[in-house]
């Protein structure tokens, strides 16, 4: 099963939730239902009262009780209708065997139901889990963290969170209570004279699941059938429910729209959510829509025994309602249905900011795999895969190590840019301390070397030209990756290119992966499965066909058809080549700014303040120091020369010398993969064992034989005889023990799964942070001297001695 | 220092990053105490008990009764003509079973001004509750003072499956002891009371009305009351079993982020003190001074 498909299943299975006064006392009698000794559910009652017409009569909802409890004796309708008191029994017998039918199948989803919802209730990723979930959390320490490149060159597409308030919390509360009202409206009571009441939850379970997602994906599916479904036993997966819909718009309609500061691209706001604890819902409001979910998921949307427009719905071979006599009208329900199409996962839950971060909604791509991993058994659930990368050298390395950030997009625009009236794109200001180079857009037609993108080297003046045509993807996404690619040479020297394969792939991978990025991000591959990786390995290697030929990055060499299926699912988007200059996308402009030098005290920067964009300034400041300088006393220098300074012999020993920090490899943390036809059929083997069969044996066919006891042997002929009698007995009991037993057995295996995978995730997270920390405390150890390097060195070198600083 | 040189670098910025460094040593290395968190109830609860109705938990004290046991008053219930007495302890134990995940459903909610990440203990957040505390200190592997010392609201499996145990065991004597039990019951309730002189019939007519309840509301394993009991705790437990497994991450989590926030301002201000050092390739930059010190 694809992840798509499971996060589907899972999104279907799992509902909402919190603390709820009764929630034990809501499935204790749930289950007395289910269990059916003197009881049942009210859409079960209703069912069965439908099927059975005992001799062309018809049953009341009570009398389905009655015969549950052996009560119907006492009715008239045992007395006229099942021919007296003798027939009783059989007619009691008769809906008891209808109901054993139906329930166990309601009984078994409800299990499944709690069993998935406890796991993965405090990490499903749904709006509004805010109070019980670390998703949220972890999204905002993501915030603290990301700098601009990442974001640039993550699938996801989340964009950043941010947490809204509501001015006025008052204007909300006519609409809440609409909403409470519409969902009140879909809860049913039964007629009976029950203790306590039935209750029937199931419009509010479909209505629940319908809108978990928000009500606007729905509202804008066409016009709203209001309770009215297909009449298939599937119709409250796809109903729709036109109250709920108006007072979650309403409720939507009465937010706050505008944000100080405004919002950035694919930012959203994320409001207070509301618990309607009678209804066990929460209403959860974002700045993009607003949805419910259940705030204790513990009602799953079951198949239907009853159609909301009254029609029966039977599964397989139905009973006689009389003998003799079937349904003359019905619905076929179960396999001979069409499935429901897969709602993409975008649209679902990876709609979710918090949601579409996790692994369901995007690849897994590692340097490394685990080497020839298994192949996949039949029915196995895999989460994650890990799946290689196919470029060679993704990490440009100058002479001072790796470039970073500079592939751009880290910094925000700046009004007015460093120098008063300056157009900096014009170039006239690449004598200015801010620039090294300047980037020049333009476009070719097709056939020509800028099909897929070209930098030309950087000139004299510092422009460097990039172009596009358009002809093979669109052409702002080929604008993106060449622009951040000649950031990667605007400090290089005039009329350099890459002088090998391995520099040219190191230095297209980066580029490559932001334009896939924000090909996926905007939809543009949203229909085929190429992944942001595939792509960007697409786009490398044809960034350096033209120098170094077909294949000079790919480790796996490309397929000409699927790369023919890329260009195909790209060229969508309809915008020539001359729009994508002249209407920039934001991000080129973004990209653009990072061009700019920085660290000079004429040249202003602008960024978000971020620990990766704060690292960023930082880094590139080392490295324009380092790397447009010499770094050793009276050597030469790697880009300019200069005067050596007579403080040189000054410099102290460096005591990060040699000191190498070693970064945790972190995309080896593979989610273990499900295999839950393999656990049944261990428990089936089992069954077997205990009943004496070879393991071999088809599971299914195995039972107690009569000629062995599981018990120990009596001592006695006469025990030994009624041990033989009671063998059917002993096989119901061992199959009870096995039944009650598995749901224990499975929550142990899920929680070990679950604990490999948090061992590993949380060991890497642990080495990540311990790296970090060995890092941040070299750099809190660097001595500085509190002088500068003065012009004239006179007084020796004592007065360089780092200063002792105590914290 | 000679004299008029710019400092370059703010001490009080370095301590800054020192605490900073601090809470990320602390979170990086308080993450592998995870499976800690997994209980085996096996190798800390191996009192096994007698299966019987002579338990802490079934009381003849309607005063004294607490919530969540087995009462059986003989001067308030009339075990022939009142309500049976199962009935009242299958409300009794419903109830304390439904206050206790309650209890624990509320606890989800981290209270994030508990967290000291300076010097954090993850059993801060896994106390048992009140109401958790309450029954197992009469359920026997916690009597002893020390054992429910122990006891953590991770527990609250163990604790909520001994409590059923007991339950089915109380329903299961007084079934097989039916009979006997109403007449003693009837002959106490008549003693503490002005009741008329027990009548041998009304023996019989006590114990099938109570029988009455048990064959049908308690029955057996597969659709009765202990069957009903049985499976509405194991549906729960599957509810909030794993509920609280992340939240050792969920604490982490805060303190990372406050961990992050410090180290944020940290490096935004080693970023705002590297902008004023001078860059090698601006050797003769203005920050350098242009006359000998005096």
């Amino acid at each position: 099963m694809t992840a798509k498909t499971l996060s589907l299943f899972v999104g279907i299975l799992l509902v909402p939730a919190t603390a709820s006064a009764g929630m034990y006392l809501d499935i204790r009698d749930t289950v007395t239902e289910e269990m059916q000794k003197y009881t049942s559910e009210l859409q079960v009652q209703r069912y069965v009262k439908e099927v059975i017409k005992p001799f062309g009569s018809t049953l009341t909802e009570e009398n389905v009780d009655q015969a549950l409890a052996g009560e119907l004796g006492g009715t008239n309708l045992c007395g006229t209708v099942f021919g007296g008191f003798t027939f009783c029994p059989f007619g009691e017998e008769v809906v008891r065997a209808e109901i054993d039918r139906v329930s166990p199948v309601r009984q078994l989803g409800r299990d499944i139901q709690a069993a998935i919802a406890g796991y993965e209730l405090t990490a499903d990723g749904y709006t509004g889990r805010e109070d019980t979930s670390a998703s949220l959390q972890l999204a905002g320490i993501v915030n603290i963290w990301q700098s601009g490149v990442d974001e640039l060159i993550t699938v996801h597409g989340a964009g950043k969170i941010r947490t809204g308030t509501v001015p006025e919390p008052d204007d909300l509360k006519p609409h809440l209570n609409a909403l409470e009202g519409a969902l009140g409206a879909l809860v049913e009571m039964g007629s009976g004279p029950y203790d306590p009441a039935k209750i029937d939850r199931q419009k509010l379970a479909s209505a629940v699941w319908r809108y978990r997602h928000g009500y606007k994906k729905v509202k804008a599916s066409g016009s709203c059938n209001n309770g009215e479904g297909d009449g298939s036993s599937l119709e409250l997966l796809t109903v729709r429910w036109c109250d709920v819909e108006d007072a979650l718009e309403d409720l939507w309609n009465e937010l706050p729209s505008e944000f100080t500061p405004p919002l950035g691209k694919k930012e959203t706001v994320i409001f207070p959510s509301v618990t309607l604890e009678g209804l066990n819902v929460i209403v959860w409001m974002r700045s993009d829509d607003a949805g419910i979910i259940w705030k204790i998921p513990t009602e799953p949307v079951l198949p239907s025994l009853l159609s909301l427009t009254g029609g029966v719905i039977v599964y397989g071979d139905y009973p006689e309602i009389e003998p003799g006599v079937r349904l003359a009208d019905f619905i076929e329900g179960g396999p001979a249905e069409n499935p429901i199409p897969t709602a993409p996962v975008e649209r679902s839950i990876c709609s979710h900011p918090v949601g579409k971060r996790g692994y369901l909604c995007r690849p897994h791509m590692a340097a490394e795999c685990p080497e020839d991993p298994p192949a996949t058994p039949a029915n196995e659930i895999r989460l994650s895969d890990c799946v290689k990368e196919n470029t060679r050298h993704p990490v440009q390395l100058t002479e001072s190590g790796p470039d970073m950030c500079q592939i751009g997009g880290w910094r925000l625009p700046l009004e007015g840019g460093n120098f008063s009236g300056d157009d900096w794109s014009a170039g006239d200001d690449v004598s200015g301390q801010c620039k090294n180079c300047y980037i020049e857009l333009g476009c070719a037609g097709a056939g020509s070397n800028c099909t897929w993108g070209l930098t030309q080297p950087k000139q004299a003046d510092g422009k460097i030209r990039v172009c596009a045509s358009g002809d093979a993807i669109p052409a702002r996404y080929v604008l993106m990756k060449e622009v951040s690619h000649a950031q990667t040479m605007c400090h290089r020297n005039v009329g350099l290119t890459h002088s090998t394969a391995e520099e040219c792939c190191s230095s297209y991978w980066y580029p490559s992966l932001v334009a896939c990025s924000a090909m996926i991000n905007d939809g543009v591959l949203n229909d085929t499965d190429f992944s942001a990786e595939e792509c960007a390995s697409i786009l490398t290697d044809k960034g350096c066909e033209t120098n170094f030929g077909a294949n000079a990055c790919a480790q796996i060499p490309l397929k000409p058809e699927r790369v023919q299926e890329f260009r195909d699912a790209a060229n969508t988007v309809g915008q020539s080549c001359g729009d994508a200059v002249s209407e920039k996308d934001p991000r080129i402009v973004s990209l653009m700014e990072s061009a700019p030098m920085l660290c000079d005290p004429n040249c202003k920067v602008q960024y978000e303040n971020t620990i990766g964009n704060n690292l960023c300034y930082i880094s590139q400041c080392i490295e324009q120091s380092t790397e447009f300088h010499r770094i050793i006393p009276g050597r030469i220098p790697f880009v300019t020369q200069d005067q050596a300074f007579p403080w040189d012999a000054c410099v102290n020993e460096d005591p990060q010398l040699g000191n190498l920090g070693e970064i945790p490899q972190p995309d080896l943390n593979v989610i273990p993969p499900y295999r839950g036809q393999q656990l049944i059929g261990e428990f089936e083997r089992y069954f077997c064992s205990i009943a004496g069969g070879p393991q071999a044996i088809l599971p299914a066919l195995c039972s107690i034989s009569e000629t062995r006891s599981v018990g120990l042997p009596s001592e006695t002929a006469l025990g030994t005889m009624q041990q033989q009698s009671e063998t059917t007995t002993e096989e119901q009991r061992i199959i009870r023990e096995i039944s009650s037993t598995i749901g224990n057995v499975s929550a142990r295996i899920a929680t070990e799964t679950q604990l490999r995978y948090l061992d590993s995730a949380m060991n890497h997270l642990a080495s990540l942070l311990d790296s970090l920390t060995e890092i941040l405390a070299g750099i809190g150890e660097v001595g500085f001297p509190d002088v500068m390097c003065p012009r004239y060195h006179i007084d020796g070198c004592a007065e360089f001695d780092p200063v002792v600083v105590t914290p | 220092m000679a004299a008029g040189a710019p400092r370059i670098f703010r001490r009080s910025g370095r301590g800054r990053v020192m605490v900073a460094l601090s809470l990320l040593v602390l979170v990086g290395g308080g993450t592998a105490g995870l499976r800690a968190f997994v209980i085996d109830p096996l190798s800390r609860y191996p009192i096994l008990t007698r299966c019987s109705m002579e338990d802490d938990l079934v009381t003849t004290d309607l005063a004294t009764a607490e919530p969540g046991m087995f009462v059986f008053d003989p001067s308030v219930t009339d075990p022939v003509h009142g309500t049976p007495v199962v009935q009242y302890w299958s409300e009794s134990y419903h109830a304390k079973v439904d206050e206790i995940v309650t209890e624990i459903l509320t606890s989800m909610t981290l209270d994030k001004s508990k967290i000291e990440c300076e010097n954090l203990n993850p059993d801060d957040f896994n106390e048992a509750t009140p109401g958790m505390l309450s029954l197992a200190s009469k359920l026997t592997p916690w009597k002893k003072a020390s054992e429910l010392a122990t006891l953590k609201k991770n527990d609250v499996n163990a604790v909520l499956l001994e409590y059923l145990r007991v339950y089915e065991c109380v329903l299961k004597e007084r079934k097989e002891q039916l009979l006997y039990l109403t007449f003693v019951d009837k002959q106490a309730h008549e003693d503490a009371t002005d009741d008329e002189p027990l009548k041998w019939w009304e023996v019989l007519q006590g114990e099938t009305n109570e029988s009455a309840v048990i064959n049908r509301e308690i029955g057996d394993a597969d659709t009765g009351e202990t069957g009903i009991a049985r499976e509405s705790l194991n549906r729960t437990l599957q509810l909030i079993g794993g509920m609280d497994l992340l939240q050792p991450i969920r604490v982490e989590a805060e303190c990372l982020q406050r961990a992050s926030l410090e180290a944020r301002n940290a490096i935004g201000l080693s970023a705002e003190a590297l902008s004023c050092m001078p860059r090698m390739v601006n050797a003769k930059d203005v920050l350098r001074d242009d006359e000998p010190p005096s």
